[in-house]
């Protein structure tokens, strides 16, 4: 008893004795010192802040080995085996940098990225909805950065040379078969995604990562939100149309259901129009959102939509543009996705996704009855191997199955033509990205695809470097291959064909400085193995051939400025050399897509005394080629140059105690006659002229109200 | 003897326990003295490292959390807070690894939510208030007497133009609601966050009257 009490006597004085001091330097590779940096022995609450000079000093009893640790903000964690009996405890400790930090190097090569969560992006997803002429659509936005051209009797983005079809949208991962409504002739289409529905966007217009495919020009990739913050539902009231939506948050779920009816016949009759409509557009369509929070980091999500829509319009015939034809449009449209995002241990994330479209277009021109349907199934699975900080190993695989049927019922002939095919796609991809501290990283990777119909593969490695040239600088490189199975119409005549493929080469340099943006990038593309044929709808499978090419070489530039207050603007530009020798061109020319020189200036100011956002979108877009059966040289001919100031206003208010924005929109308010180009007839008139009409767009000005109202319990 | 064993056990127990509080209860008086950012950080630094030796408390990761944002609201650039703002996340998010399902760690994330607003109010004012009103509606459904929701909403309506629903007069109806239940408020010990008060009533004094 007395020896305890002994012991214990001792111990409690000579606890005190013992105490060290630990003290030292925290700084990091570049010998500046860190202020601020948590210091202290794991376990204990012995520890320190280092202060200005990144010096700390702290006493601890604590005896034998123990772990010192350092924790900073932006830095790794250091840890650290200390032995409390040295006599010198003593510890300049260089932190290194944990490249998710801020300001970090990131692969730019062509990629525009708008998002909320990530710092450093060129666009959010607000922007999209407030850029005038963009007209609420991701694809009007998109068209305002560079590297996309004008064309506004298509309504689709043609990026870097490329057609429309070179460019892919996916959705959450998975590749959507029909981005665009169904259009009709020289009647500018819309995406059929509302904005809404996607809290992230990735624009590339080149070098993107092995991870997508079957696109040769540019990728468009949309990713959904999470789980809706709480209960609300909305009404909107347009000139277009009307639409009504209602969501429903539960603790880890969410739902929200959406339907729309759209009507523009009472547009049609205040705003004069260019094209004799019989029936103006009339559609409805209903959608479907749901999230369920799987686990603590796991995300289920589904998305399912039905729309049908009908148009009947008059179009001047081919054989003779004096002759209207009727061309007559039912759509109908199902589409479904599901997608899971989830952690398997601390370094695996996996993605897996299922996808299925139906896409029915019954075309009736005159007496003839055209109808197309297209049926994709799609399942993806991707596996990340994350060592936090240094690399990521991506892999994954898809199957896409493809059913294509077209039957063209030919009156005068009373013969039907059916060419359906069935493609199975199969894909596999490798990617690796390296992090080598703040100022390098690197994406390698590799896809490989199979196509059943055409029976070849390919194998398409792509690479992409980015290094830091200054704090905020950067420069950014990407090489790779592209390749993309041919367009349904060629294919399902001649299944023998090969893949088109082209090949990139970027460079880029970008600034982001005080709220404020520079980017410059200059790009070659080499285009291979396009489809050619002598005469369009040939049923004769030899007729198409593979030897088509081009090139695409240009300098894109944008310049973006958020550093002055309610003010925000931005200013792209895009020149571009290009011709190809594809479909039926007899030689090698300049398409009818492309403007040489496309410019665009979207300016955006808030007046909040009055709670209002002004926008201001111009565009510029030097002439188009088009096709001139009267002159011998080949698109030779040029329009005359396109110019477009739009305008758009906000209003914030409410009705009710409901929020509320009453958004209108205009075109053309410089009251320009824009022409897109020219169509020829098939067949010269008695004086041996081909007789043409100008390609305009839809009406002289567009004109958009709306109103939409959130109802919410609060 | 056995007993003397008992008791030195027992002592040494209470004595751990008892370091805890006296550590919080020292550490919350420089969080409430700190003067500039660095400050702050020291006594956020100093509840991480309490974290990390207690390891089933959940209340030093919360306040090292709270002083983290606090530290947001010292001048910093937009970069910088967002940075600081994610560290103020993380913190939070270990403290509700603890305890789940807490009326003050909803509070403290819609807090973190407000902050993210100033980062960039224009685009993001309306995803994160809604963010921030969930958190706080989640706060107030566990624990209807806590006085830190109404607080925090009324700070936020008093910036949001009358045509959202925002303005003085809606701000005062819960500043009132929330000095209310201030008055009632019994914080579970000493160290259990009770925070918010003397600011009610200042807001209240300055605009409300």
């Amino acid at each position: 008893m007395k020896r305890i009490v002994q012991i214990i006597i001792i111990l409690l004085i000579s606890n005190p004795g013992l105490a060290q001091v630990i003290s030292g330097k925290i700084i990091d590779k570049k010998g500046e010192p860190l202020p601020g940096a948590n210091v202290f022995i794991e376990g204990s609450y012995d520890g320190a802040s280092t202060d200005e000079e990144g010096k700390f000093s702290f006493a601890s009893q604590l005896q034998g080995k123990q772990t010192l640790v350092v924790r900073f903000v932006g830095f790794r964690e250091h840890r650290q085996e200390i032995n409390m009996s040295h006599d010198s405890l003593i510890f300049n400790i260089v932190l290194r940098e944990s490249s998710n930090q801020l300001g970090a190097v990131t692969i730019t090569a062509g990629a525009f990225e708008a998002s909320d969560e990530k710092k450093g992006v060129v666009m959010k997803p607000l922007d999209i909805l407030t850029t005038a002429g963009g007209l609420g659509d991701i694809y009007g936005a998109i068209n305002t950065l560079p590297g996309t051209q004008t064309v506004g009797e298509e309504g689709k983005i043609f990026v870097r040379g490329g057609d429309s079809y070179e460019t892919k949208t996916f959705f959450d991962g998975m590749l959507i078969e029909q981005p665009y409504y169904s259009s009709m002739p020289d009647i500018p289409t819309r995406g059929r995604f509302s904005p809404w529905l996607f809290s992230g966007t990735v624009f590339s217009s080149g070098g993107y990562s092995a991870e997508y495919g079957q696109a040769l020009s540019s990728a468009l990739i949309l990713n959904s939100e999470g789980l809706a913050e709480e209960d609300v539902s909305s009404i909107s009231l347009m000139t277009v149309g009307l639409g009504a939506s209602h969501t429903k948050r539960w603790e880890n779920t969410s739902l929200s259901l959406s339907g729309g009816y759209t009507n523009l016949n009472p547009y049609f009759s205040l705003i004069k129009q260019e094209y004799e409509w019989e029936t103006a557009p009339v559609g409805y369509e209903g959608s479907m959102v749901f999230r369920q929070k799987v686990g603590q980091e796991g995300m289920l999500k589904a998305y399912g939509s039905y729309g049908y829509g009908r148009s009947k319009l008059r179009y001047p015939g081919f054989d003779d543009a004096e002759e209207l034809q009727s061309v007559d449009l039912i759509e109908k449209n199902t589409y479904f996705n599901t997608t899971y995002k989830g952690k398997t241990g601390k370094k695996w994330v996996t993605k897996a996704g299922f996808s299925y479209s139906d896409d029915v277009s019954d075309y009736e021109i005159d007496q003839d009855d055209l109808d197309e349907r297209v049926k994709v199934a799609q399942v993806k699975y991707n596996m990340t191997y994350l060592d936090h900080d240094i690399y990521k190993i991506r892999f994954g695989g898809e199957f896409r199955h493809k059913k294509y049927s077209q039957i063209y019922l030919v009156d005068s002939l009373s013969h039907e033509y059916s060419t359906p095919f069935i493609d199975n796609l199969s894909a596999a991809f490798t990617e690796l990205e390296l992090t080598l501290g703040p100022r390098f990283a690197a994406r390698i990777g590799g896809r490989f695809e199979y196509s059943s119909l055409l029976d070849k593969s390919n194998a398409a490695p792509r690479i992409s470097l980015a290094f830091k040239t200054g704090e905020k600088s950067q420069i950014s490189l990407a090489w790779g291959d592209f390749y993309q199975t041919p367009k349904d119409e060629f294919a399902r005549f001649s299944p023998n064909l090969y893949y088109e493929r082209a090949t990139h080469y970027i460079a880029n340099f970008q600034i982001m400085k005080n709220k404020r943006i520079f980017r410059i990038e200059t790009y070659y593309k080499d285009y291979q193995n396009l489809v050619k044929f002598d005469s369009l709808y040939s049923p004769v499978p030899a007729d198409y051939k593979n030897d088509g090419f081009g090139h695409a070489a240009g300098i894109d530039v944008f310049w973006r400025d958020e550093s002055i207050p309610f003010l925000d603007y931005w200013l792209s530009y895009g020149y571009i050399d290009t011709k190809r020798n594809y479909l039926d061109y007899p030689v090698e020319a300049i398409p009818t897509f492309v403007s040489s020189h496309n410019a665009r200036a979207v300016v955006k100011y808030i007046l909040p005394k009055v709670n209002s956002l002004l926008g201001f979108t111009y565009t510029f877009a030097s002439g188009r080629t088009y096709y001139n059966p009267n002159n011998e040289n080949f698109l030779e001919d040029k329009t005359r140059a396109y110019h477009d100031l739009s305008f758009n206003i906000s209003y914030l208010t409410s009705i009710w105690d409901n929020f509320t924005v009453v958004y209108f929109s205009i075109g053309n308010l410089l009251d320009r006659d824009n022409i897109f180009g020219y169509r020829y007839s098939n067949q010269p008139n008695e004086q041996g002229v081909y007789e043409s009409f100008a390609v305009t767009p839809m009406s002289k000005r567009f004109i958009f109200l709306g109103v939409f109202i959130s109802l919410t319990e609060s | 003897m056995i007993l003397m064993i008992l008791s030195l056990f027992v002592s040494m127990g209470y004595s751990q326990s008892e370091n805890y509080e006296k550590a919080m209860m020292k550490n919350l008086e420089k969080m409430d003295a700190a003067e500039s950012p660095d400050d702050m950080q020291n006594a956020a630094n100093k509840f991480e490292r309490i974290a990390m030796a207690e390891k089933d408390q959940w209340l030093p990761w919360y306040y090292a959390a709270y002083a983290s944002a606090l530290k947001g609201y010292m001048g910093l650039g937009p970069d910088q807070l967002d940075q600081q703002l994610d560290k103020a996340q993380e913190l939070l998010d270990k403290a509700s690894e603890l305890d789940a399902n807490n009326d003050e760690i909803e509070v403290l994330q819609g807090f973190i939510y407000q902050a993210r607003i100033q980062v960039d109010p224009q685009s993001r004012g309306q995803q994160y208030s809604m963010k921030a009103n969930a958190a706080f509606a989640k706060a107030s459904q566990i624990n209807p007497d806590n006085p830190r929701p109404d607080f925090l909403i009324a700070q936020n309506l008093l910036y949001t133009p009358e045509a959202f629903g925002g303005g003085k007069e809606a701000a005062c109806a819960k500043y009132q609601s929330a000095a209310e239940k201030f008055a009632n408020f019994n914080p579970e010990s000493d160290i259990a966050p009770n925070w918010g008060k003397e600011m009610n009533e200042q807001m209240m004094n300055r605009n409300c009257k």
